[in-house]
């Protein structure tokens, strides 16, 4: 993979990641792709949550609902990396005007979205049965509540605005502007929650505390996750580019 | 001397980074006339104008005319480096463009002489004497300590008009900046606009006839829109048909 | 640039929707707390900290959509952007403007609504410094989101929707300080965060909200 400039007319054998922002390119190749890839992240999910809800042994301390775990991590981390896909798509947008770009940080917006709520509302029930309460304003749940909003606010940017090229312009420097201020309330939250609550019990997910019987499982469960995701993010980005192209072929049937 | 080159969708892989981001690159050495080469407009998605070219040269006024909607407002817009072209260029001093739009950049709540203030320090330009000169072209010496909610239409167009000059720039980009003017305030605006021509400078203003202005020489966009032979430039979008 | 920053103060102070309007919201809210809370001084003192700077928070926000929108209207803002100033200077004008008019009289006013909700003594100049340091990055924060709702129809609840989460880290941050300040604790680091965080906001958010300006007047 070639990250330097797009490949001129000497160089046309060399294929480089940028030309796939065309998206003709990305629609070709993508389409051939896609029927596999939907194929292997339904199946290791599949597998994954199976193996996890079925095969594992119940934990000593919390029962059963230890395997909420496997929906709750891998959800929490996709919730983290979609908003990172959108700024690095954002910066795409930014410096190379790749509508391709625009259009997937904003197909990934939504799914990141419901990540996020799934992580939320296992984190939520798993609360219940460890906590005593649903909801306890622990520093990392009170970061997942602040990430919400930044998808919302950034979900509801796009749709207020018509022009989509400004809408991509507008929506970009948002998610880069939006991500330094997470970072910044990701720490400040830690300053808050002290003396209110202990460390969080959370601490599941570390690899020191998880016995491999758990630990296997959670990883199919993880790589799952993240290909559903990615199938998810191009579905999406590839309706927005139909939608884009139909928007195209009737602004040119009207003036015809 | 700074002059400015808004390139187009047409040069988009040498564009400087900068240029994307919207911070357009400074370039001296292409000379101070205003100076169209190919250009075209976009509104929204659609392109309203193109393969327009003209210069405009020291002492000279162009009028452009044209239909409703064929972009002469967006061209003006262009001129003045808040719209980027979709294709094509425009070259032009960026220190000496000034743009008086359809709406008159007046505060409800500001005094007429506040205004004059504010512009003159605004541009950097001798607020004495600039606001002096400006207020007697316009016979806006009575006004002076009025508040602008208290204006007619007319004459805050007046006011309007009176920042062209406090700004002491000498590219004008005049949108229909007779409208509401009374018949005496037309003929001091024709007066000072040759004066401003006799002093070396230019000017670009719209109308939607050259009525008024028969004398200068004038483009019509019509001419120039979506259904004129000349002009179909292919990026509409990424998304042409070919990639389609 | 400095011409700019005087016309906004100017017309912040003369007109209603700035500087008076922001003082009888944060009395309203006060009143309104009280009233909420009930008037046992304990229970107001517990929620001090939290209280003053919400209603800070509030008040700054709802003078946020003033910001571009009636220079938008009147089309003064596109004859700004394109006179001799840069962009990025016109923004920064803006959000200090908004921080005079605003922020200052908050930060001065602080102390007052501190003693109507029994704030304890010791916490005073601390509240009256983390307003100070935490109120630029309100304003400017706020000038970037305006910047990128201004000519939307209905873009002041789009506006609200943007700004809060970005001040969530200078409330978190504000209320901590007087609140270990109140308890006697060191509060120091949370202190020199928050003036971090106002630092990020201040250098970066001119620069973000000059890009949205462009685009959105283009």
């Amino acid at each position: 993979m070639n990250l330097g400039h797009g490949s001129g007319a000497g160089a046309a054998s060399r294929s480089t990641i940028w030309d796939y922002a065309n998206p003709a390119r990305f629609m070709s190749a993508t389409g051939r792709i896609l029927p596999a890839a939907s194929a292997t992240a339904g199946g290791t999910l599949a597998v994954g949550v199976f193996w996890s809800f079925f095969l594992t042994p119940d934990d000593y301390q919390h029962g059963a609902t230890v395997k909420i775990m496997f929906l709750h991590v891998p959800a929490a981390l996709m919730a983290i990396n979609g908003w990172l896909m959108m700024l690095a798509a954002s910066l795409v947008w930014l410096v190379r005007r790749h509508h391709v770009s625009a259009l997937a940080a904003k197909a990934a917006a939504p799914v990141g979205l419901t990540m996020t709520l799934i992580a939320l509302a296992t984190g939520a029930i798993w609360g219940k049965p460890a906590w005593g309460a649903y909801w306890v304003w622990d520093p990392r749940l009170t970061s997942f509540l602040v990430l919400l909003t930044f998808y919302i606010a950034y979900v509801a940017l796009w749709e207020a605005i018509d022009n989509p090229d400004l809408a991509a312009d507008l929506t970009s420097i948002l998610c880069i502007v939006g991500s330094v201020f997470a970072l910044l309330s990701r720490y400040a939250v830690l300053f808050w929650s002290q003396g209110l609550h202990q460390g969080a019990s959370l601490s599941l997910d570390r690899e020191s505390h998880i016995d491999n019987a758990y630990y296997v499982p959670l990883l199919v469960c993880i790589a799952g996750f993240v290909m559903s995701f990615l199938v998810l993010v191009l579905l999406r980005t590839r309706n927005e580019i139909r939608l884009r192209q139909l928007a195209v072929r009737t602004a040119r049937r009207d003036l015809a | 001397m700074r002059a400015r080159m808004l390139v187009g969708a047409y040069e988009r892989p040498k564009m400087h980074i900068g240029q994307r981001l919207g911070l357009h690159r400074l370039q001296k050495g292409l000379g101070v006339n205003i100076e169209v080469v190919n250009l075209a407009c976009r509104r929204g998605r659609r392109i309203v104008f193109s393969g327009l070219n003209f210069r405009v040269r020291e002492n000279q006024c162009l009028v452009i005319i044209g239909d409703n909607g064929t972009g002469k407002s967006t061209l003006l817009h262009c001129l003045a480096g808040l719209l980027r072209p979709a294709a094509g260029a425009v070259a032009a001093d960026i220190d000496e463009m000034v743009l008086l739009g359809h709406r008159d950049a007046v505060t409800a709540r500001m005094s007429t002489s506040e205004h004059l203030r504010f512009w003159a320090d605004f541009y950097g330009t001798d607020a004495g004497g600039a606001i002096k000169k400006a207020s007697d072209a316009l016979g806006l010496a009575p006004l002076l300590d009025r508040a602008a909610y208290e204006l007619s239409a007319g004459q805050r167009r007046r006011l309007g008009l009176a920042r062209i000059i406090v700004s002491g720039r000498r590219n004008w980009l005049l949108d229909e900046p007779t409208t509401a003017l009374d018949v005496p305030s037309q003929a001091r605006f024709m007066e000072f606009l040759t004066m401003h021509l006799e002093d070396g400078g230019r000017a670009v203003v719209t109308g939607h006839s050259s009525g008024g202005m028969d004398e200068f020489p004038s483009v019509d966009l019509t001419a120039h829109g979506q259904s004129a032979p000349q002009g179909t430039p292919a990026a509409v979008d990424d998304f042409t048909p070919e990639e389609i | 640039m400095f011409a700019l920053y005087l016309r906004d103060v100017r017309l912040a102070l003369r007109s209603g929707s700035g500087t008076a309007n922001a003082l009888a919201f944060f009395l309203l809210l006060v009143l309104l707390v009280s009233l909420g809370v009930g008037p046992g001084r304990e229970g107001l003192a517990a929620v001090a900290p939290g209280m003053i700077w919400v209603g800070t928070l509030l008040s700054c926000l709802f003078s946020l959509d003033r910001m571009f929108v009636p220079d938008h209207d009147d089309g003064v803002l596109e004859v700004l952007v394109t006179g001799p100033a840069p962009v990025e200077g016109i923004a920064a004008a803006k959000a200090l403007a908004h921080w005079t008019t605003i922020g200052l009289p908050l930060t001065a006013a602080s102390p007052f609504f501190a003693y109507l909700f029994s704030l304890p003594a010791g916490a005073y100049p601390w509240l009256v410094l983390s307003i100070a340091m935490g109120t630029p990055a309100l304003s400017f924060i706020g000038m970037f989101s305006a910047a990128l709702t201004f000519p939307l129809r209905r873009g002041s609840l789009l506006l609200s929707l943007l700004v809060l989460p970005m001040y969530l880290p200078t409330l978190i941050l504000g209320v901590q300080t007087v609140k270990l300040a109140a308890v006697g604790a060191s509060m120091l680091p949370v202190l020199l965060f928050l003036g971090g965080v106002t630092l990020i906001a201040v250098a970066a958010t001119p620069f973000a909200a000059a890009f949205a300006l462009r685009a959105n007047l283009g």
